[in-house]
């Protein structure tokens, strides 16, 4: 066996080691690696940035455990970027677990004098996906009787003033996809098209390139796609967060990859015409 | 370095490097870890079921808003299918949800999907963007012509749509390879800066 064909049954476990390393070593000391910042993130804070001060903005927490890195340094870095506006937030989720991601992010609020109620709420988790969203979007209070701290509703101010989706300046969805809860193409829907609301996408790295038509499309206002978009907005707000702390291991994560699939297409093509060169063959 | 002293960060960080040790091969700690995962799971689903159920409808029945009784009744009679005798009475709320879903679902739908994803492609073509964007739309398009066999030089279009595809996979996978590392980059972050404290 020569080392071409070493190369392309190499044990994988080697690869898995290689990769830990480049994500272990970058999280433990960063390397300042420079963060540019795309168009789609630069239209997303332009818009934000426009909105009222002290309007409304409704985030829907809609990701499981898993995608929490991609999604919470975006909500994060969102809040930072409302908080001096004063913009009031109501939080909603479709996953179970999105509540728990929303408290999460909401306590960066406080750091800026919000009171919970009056400038935020986190309603919590609602049931039944788009017809939910349906009809929170015709009246928010029909779907929500407790909040997800166990508040009645009916006592909280900043929910006293919603009598539809329309109050809301902006919506913004931050998503990992359709399964189980209110995916992407659900909101465009439930609050683009039914009552006029812009709305922003926050979703994962997947879900990039099939929800850029709507932003292409103008249904949708900006969007951010995974953990390099919440770096690039912690860039653009001057503020260090997990984003840009997690953009150095991307990077070299990445060209790991990168390298791993140059080198084992070449060692298949130079594999290939040793074999066909005379006196070639695959060794036994 | 400063450890948390947190339970819960650290029942997260060994669950976490129990599961990573699959990479390394099949062991029984794993499997104990993801059968916990499964059955913690299956036990949260269930406690916000009732949770939901208990806000959303007993709680308001309660305080007077009867009319709640009907979609109750309709819930419960989703579980007739495990009764023989009755299964037939499942249909019943089966069809609501559906026709409810497919109502609301095509609010909207026509426009957001078609009409405004068509009217995006008919664009001033004054940059390469905007033409990758017409060549790639028309040449994807007609390589779905599927009515006759496009063959001569007109098969030019429909090779040219399925290299515009090809890229698209391209970009789709390159973002989801980016969303993988992410995930495993969480879990780096969680272990090395929450639970040891880096």
């Amino acid at each position: 066996m020569d080392i071409f064909e070493k190369l392309q049954n190499l044990d994988k476990r080697v690869f898995y080691v290689l990769m830990a390393l480049a994500i272990a070593i970058p999280t433990v000391s960063p390397l300042g690696l420079p963060i540019s910042v795309e168009a789609p993130v630069q239209q997303t804070y332009n818009f934000v940035k426009n909105l009222p001060d002290g309007s409304r903005v409704l985030i829907g927490f809609d990701y499981e455990p898993g995608d929490e890195i991609d999604l919470n340094p975006q909500a994060i870095a969102l809040f930072h970027l409302l908080a001096p506006k004063k913009i009031k937030v109501v939080a909603i989720s479709s996953f179970p677990a999105g509540p728990m991601f929303a408290d999460e992010c909401l306590a960066v609020l406080k750091e800026y004098g919000y009171k919970y109620g009056q400038d935020y709420v986190n309603l919590g988790y609602y049931a039944g996906g788009e017809p939910t969203l349906a009809a929170f979007g015709n009246k928010p209070t029909s779907i929500y009787s407790k909040d997800w701290l166990g508040n009645d509703v009916a006592s909280l101010s900043l929910v006293k003033e919603l009598t539809s989706m329309k109050d809301f300046s902006m919506a913004m969805t931050l998503n990992d996809g359709p399964t189980g809860g209110t995916g992407t193409h659900e909101w465009v829907r439930q609050a683009v098209m039914a009552h006029g609301t812009p709305l922003i996408m926050g979703c994962t790295g997947v879900l990039a390139a099939s929800n850029m038509t709507y932003v292409q499309g103008g249904q949708c206002k900006g969007i951010l796609a995974g953990l390099a978009a919440a770096a690039q907005l912690e860039k653009l707000l001057g503020k260090k967060g997990t984003g840009t702390v997690g953009m150095d291991a991307q990077s070299i994560a990445h060209v790991l990859i990168v390298a791993f699939v140059l080198l084992g297409n070449v060692a298949m093509i130079l594999s290939k015409r040793r074999q066909k060169a005379p006196g070639g063959g695959a060794s036994r | 370095m400063k450890i948390s002293t947190d339970i819960g960060v650290w029942v997260g960080a060994l669950s976490a490097l129990a599961i990573y040790s699959v990479l390394y091969k099949e062991n029984p700690v794993y499997r104990l870890v993801e059968n916990i995962f499964v059955g913690a799971s299956a036990g949260i689903a269930v406690v916000v079921g009732v949770q939901t159920f208990q806000n959303t409808a007993w709680a308001p029945m309660a305080k007077g808003n009867t009319l709640l009784i009907v979609p109750i009744i309709l819930g419960v009679l989703l579980y007739t299918r495990y009764l023989p005798n009755v299964s037939y009475l499942n249909r019943i709320p089966l069809s609501f949800l559906l026709g409810t879903a497919a109502g609301v679902a095509m609010r909207g739908s026509i426009e957001s999907q078609i009409v405004g994803q068509l009217s995006a492609t008919m664009i001033k073509l004054n940059s390469f963007d905007a033409w990758v964007i017409f060549l790639g739309t028309m040449t994807s398009l007609a390589y779905f012509f599927l009515t006759y066999r496009v063959t001569g030089r007109a098969a030019i279009i429909t090779t040219w749509g399925r290299y515009f595809m090809m890229a698209a996979f391209g970009a789709a996978f390159g973002n989801t390879v980016m969303g993988r590392v992410s995930a495993a980059i969480g879990r780096f972050q969680f272990i090395f800066l929450k639970w040891l404290g880096m």
